[in-house]
């Protein structure tokens, strides 16, 4: 059954997003009948879907769910769609996420954890109306203390029977052994003990940590026998136990559930009563060639193949079916019934598991370095007949390896969708807690990029929307008083661009302030102050990427902002994208993260610096270019150059790396524009080289604490380069 | 593979699987669709010898698919199983109005929903054959 459950896991998921998305919808408005029912749909699919496996307490919880949106939904009990307040939204998401949690489990530990009962219980009383029970006595004897009972599996239901029984539940002392206490042994003294489930009272150590003399062990039981019977078993120890009396309700069976013999009888029964159904003349036509032919086949089926025509007379009413049922079909063979024909195949989309990708992956990127070691081979091959031949064949092969990796890099690619998902659910959440009234706007979530890159971005952008939500978008009183609409925009935009992808989270908020960042970063002693009034507003907004800055007033629950965004700035640097910021104080800030369209495999600038090659991934790179000697001006130790009408800072590679400066005297000098989230660095290096797509390795072993390296990768003529972290180097 | 078709509609895939696992298991040849204008389409490109419908499902729902396929003069007595969460009379009485034969509650016991397709396709019931 487990590809079965697999099934379920990714129906599941899928499901709880799309109740999710509608969820959200309907708070937005709530007489958007489209959302109730595609809410009411996936919480009754889902029901349906849970029912299949033994997971009472999440169909449980599904259930209620689905049960709050049908009163909503039919307008039962008073309730109408517009009841649907932020707090039944508030519980419907909670339910969601658990349900959310309890997938995960599923898929991680393939069951659900120990307290899914318990933790279903809560949620589904909260849905229910929400009364919290009090605090059961430790024996008064209610269901509502013993939430586990109303989850038992339809196994165990079936084991214990119905009718009033006794609930034990039963946590030993850790210590128990110790203080010669057995609890096997105290439920070997219950009598008509029906049900003992012993589950662990705390998530199991792994087996090495593992204590074998605690006791982290839970016991729940039911006994058929009264509460003064049961509870002499457990004097010793009356703190650690509940006992009290539950009744439970004899399970519905379905006439389906009966017995396949009775199941014909009743079928041929129910073919009967059809016949006395109401309807139209041409429904009730429909319905007797429907009957005729559902009894025949039944008939044939039980071994006494009836003509058909003989059951078409039958088929009158109820009466007349259940007479000629009673006086036995004739004897003739009916018509052949099964017709043959071959069942065309539902497309299904191919779910391969990511460690399979990522190994095809790797080795295009191999086989593309490879391919590359050929080129040399063919222009030293000459200009004889196989040397032609060898050209023209590495031509091939290269148009190959080309097609073969763009297919590869398809595959792994996923719309951000993906990331832009839990988005909605963010803000809403967010701006209700900070009471801000905000327009989220999604855009370009069709926008693919490999699943690794997704990965990186997911969690820098939930950081990027909760600090434009903490300190951009100001409260509507503010607003108001500023004249901006009361409703905050927060508008994530995704697109493509030139070989990578780009987004943007853009808000019309309170902006940065630059002067307030001067300020602030000569009052953290980050910098001078003639330094810090030298610095761009640019520049000085982009202070907010420095490692431990903050402008905050206030350090909220939800983003501290320096922090965080220089967490953004790492994440997105690592996986050699680049981050910018633009902000205009009093309309808004902009931030944009521009990521490559795959980690596999990193374009690079090859430079050269001490006759060795070092590799730049190019998405730090901003322009290479020879800068006459005469302009690199020098104050003190530091060096600067005036590029694209701004001072930017100037290194010298060979200096980062502690070679020895270049004794060649020259006119120009080659500098590679580097652009770092503090802004732009110019790295001066011997010599710059092509540009090169490599499969990026880390460092391995002895290189492995080498700082200032992203890892080492082969060019395509098989020489060996380092790829330079450089905003470690710098 | 040439046993009795069964044309299983449910917007559950999880559901579909079950269905499809356990009546492949039994020789039955089975064609899936996700609600009942999916489910209308392929009975008329290829008729069942049985249907097995949801009841809840986006763009048509069972009811409105059993009273379609009533209508229509090549599969109006195809015979039909209603399959629903519900266990209510009402629910039941519902699924026969719309033109279902059987009613079988979600989730169904592998068992029965492999003997109930056997009885209203003519295959004989507790025993292995190849028809």
């Amino acid at each position: 059954m487990s590809e079965l459950f697999d099934q379920f896991v990714v129906e599941a998921q899928e499901l709880l997003e799309t109740a999710g998305a509608a969820l959200l919808a309907l708070e937005r408005d709530p007489a958007d009948r489209a959302s109730v029912d595609e809410l009411f749909r996936a919480f009754h699919t889902l029901k349906g879907a849970s029912a299949l496996f033994d997971m009472a307490p999440f169909t449980r919880l599904v259930h209620a769910g689905e049960d709050t949106l049908s009163l909503l939904r039919d307008g039962r009990r008073g309730m109408t769609p517009a009841l649907m307040t932020p707090e039944l939204a508030d519980r419907l998401f909670r339910a969601l996420d658990q349900c959310a949690r309890w997938v995960a489990a599923l898929e991680e530990a393939g069951a659900l954890p120990a307290d899914a009962a318990e933790a279903a219980e809560g949620l589904v009383r909260g849905l229910a109306g929400g009364e919290v029970a009090a605090g059961a006595a430790a024996s008064g004897g209610e269901a509502d203390a013993f939430p586990w009972v109303a989850a038992l599996t339809d196994a165990e239901r079936a084991a214990v029977g119905d009718g009033a029984l006794t609930a034990i539940d039963y946590t030993p002392d850790p210590e128990c052994f110790f203080t010669g206490d057995d609890p096997l042994a105290l439920f070997r003294r219950v009598p008509d003990l029906r049900l003992l489930r012993i589950e662990p009272s705390e998530p199991l150590p792994p087996l090495a940590q593992m204590d074998p003399y605690r006791c982290i062990l839970r016991f729940r039981a039911l006994s058929g026998a009264g509460m003064e019977a049961v509870t002499p078993a457990f004097r010793s120890v009356p703190d650690q136990v509940r006992i009290g009396s539950v009744t439970l309700a004899a399970a519905a069976v379905s006439p389906a559930a009966a017995l396949p013999d009775s199941l014909a009888a009743a079928m041929l029964e129910e073919q009967a009563r059809i016949l006395d159904l109401p309807g139209s003349t041409a429904e009730q036509d429909s319905r007797r060639a429907a009957v005729a032919r559902a009894v025949a086949a039944i008939l044939t089926a039980l071994g006494q193949p009836t003509e058909r025509g003989a059951v078409e007379a039958a088929c009158v009413d109820a009466g007349t079916m259940r007479r000629f049922l009673a006086d036995g079909p004739a004897e003739k063979p009916a018509t052949a019934e099964p017709r043959s024909a071959s069942a065309p195949v539902p497309r299904r989309a191919l779910r391969v598991e990511p460690e399979r990708m990522d190994a095809l992956m790797a080795l295009v990127g191999e086989l593309s370095v490879v391919k590359g070691q050929l080129g040399p081979l063919v222009r030293r091959a000459g200009n004889g007949e196989m040397a032609r031949d060898l050209k023209s064949f590495s031509a091939r092969l290269d148009s190959l390896v080309g097609d073969l990796r763009h297919a590869a890099l398809r595959l792994r690619l996923l719309p951000l969708a993906r990331v832009f998902d839990p988005l909605p659910r963010l803000v809403r959440d967010t701006a209700r807690r900070l009471d801000k009234n905000v327009e989220l706007v999604l855009e370009g979530a069709e926008t693919e990029a490999d699943k690794d890159i997704l990965d990186v971005l997911g969690e820098p952008l939930l950081h990027l929307v909760r600090n434009a939500l903490d300190h951009g978008i100001e409260t509507p009183e503010r607003r108001a008083a500023t004249a901006k609409p009361p409703a905050g925009t927060l508008r994530v935009r995704a697109f493509q661009d030139k070989g990578g992808v780009v987004v943007e989270v853009s808000d019309d908020g309170a902006g940065i302030d630059p002067a307030a960042m001067r300020r602030a970063a000569v009052a953290k002693g980050l910098m001078e102050p003639d330094a810090a009034a030298a610095l761009s507003d640019t520049d000085a907004v982009r202070l907010v990427f420095a490692p431990g800055f903050s402008t905050a007033g206030s350090v909220s629950d939800l983003s501290g902002r320096g922090v965080g965004m220089d967490a953004v700035r790492a994440a997105v640097e690592r996986a050699g994208g680049r981050v910018e910021v633009v902000s205009t104080p009093g309309s808004g800030t902009r931030v944009r993260l521009s990521l490559p369209l795959t980690l596999s495999i990193t374009r690079v600038v090859v430079v050269e610096a001490a006759g060795s090659l070092y590799g730049i991934p190019v998405a730090l790179v901003g322009g290479v270019q020879r800068v006459p000697r005469a302009e690199i001006r020098s104050v003190k130790r530091a060096e600067s150059v005036v590029l694209r009408d701004r001072v930017v800072p100037l290194v010298r590679l060979r200096r980062l790396l502690a070679q020895p400066d270049d004794e060649r005297s020259r006119e120009t000098v080659c500098v590679v524009l580097a652009e770092l989230g503090d802004g732009p660095v110019a790295v001066a290096v011997d010599d710059v080289g092509e540009r090169a797509d490599v499969v990026l390795r880390p460092m391995t072993g002895v290189l492995r604490g080498l700082r200032g390296y992203a890892g080492t990768a082969v060019l395509g003529d098989g020489r060996l380069i380092l790829v330079l972290d450089l905003r470690e180097l710098l | 593979m040439s046993g009795p078709r069964v044309l299983v509609v449910d917007d559950a895939v999880t559901v579909r699987a079950f269905s499809r696992r356990v009546l492949e298991a039994d020789g039955f040849v089975v064609d899936e669709a996700v609600n009942g204008i999916e489910g209308l389409e392929r009975a008329m490109a290829a008729p069942p010898d049985l249907v097995i419908v949801d009841v809840n499902m986006r763009k048509m729902d069972g009811y409105t698919m059993l009273r379609v396929l009533r209508r229509d003069p090549g599969l109006r007595d195809v015979p039909a199983i209603m399959i629903s969460t519900e266990s209510k009379d009402s629910d039941r009485e519902q699924a026969l109005l719309a033109g279902a034969n059987w009613y079988i509650v979600k989730p169904p016991r592998p068992e029965v929903l492999v003997e109930a397709a056997r009885l209203l396709t003519g295959r004989p019931p507790n025993r292995e054959d190849a028809p």
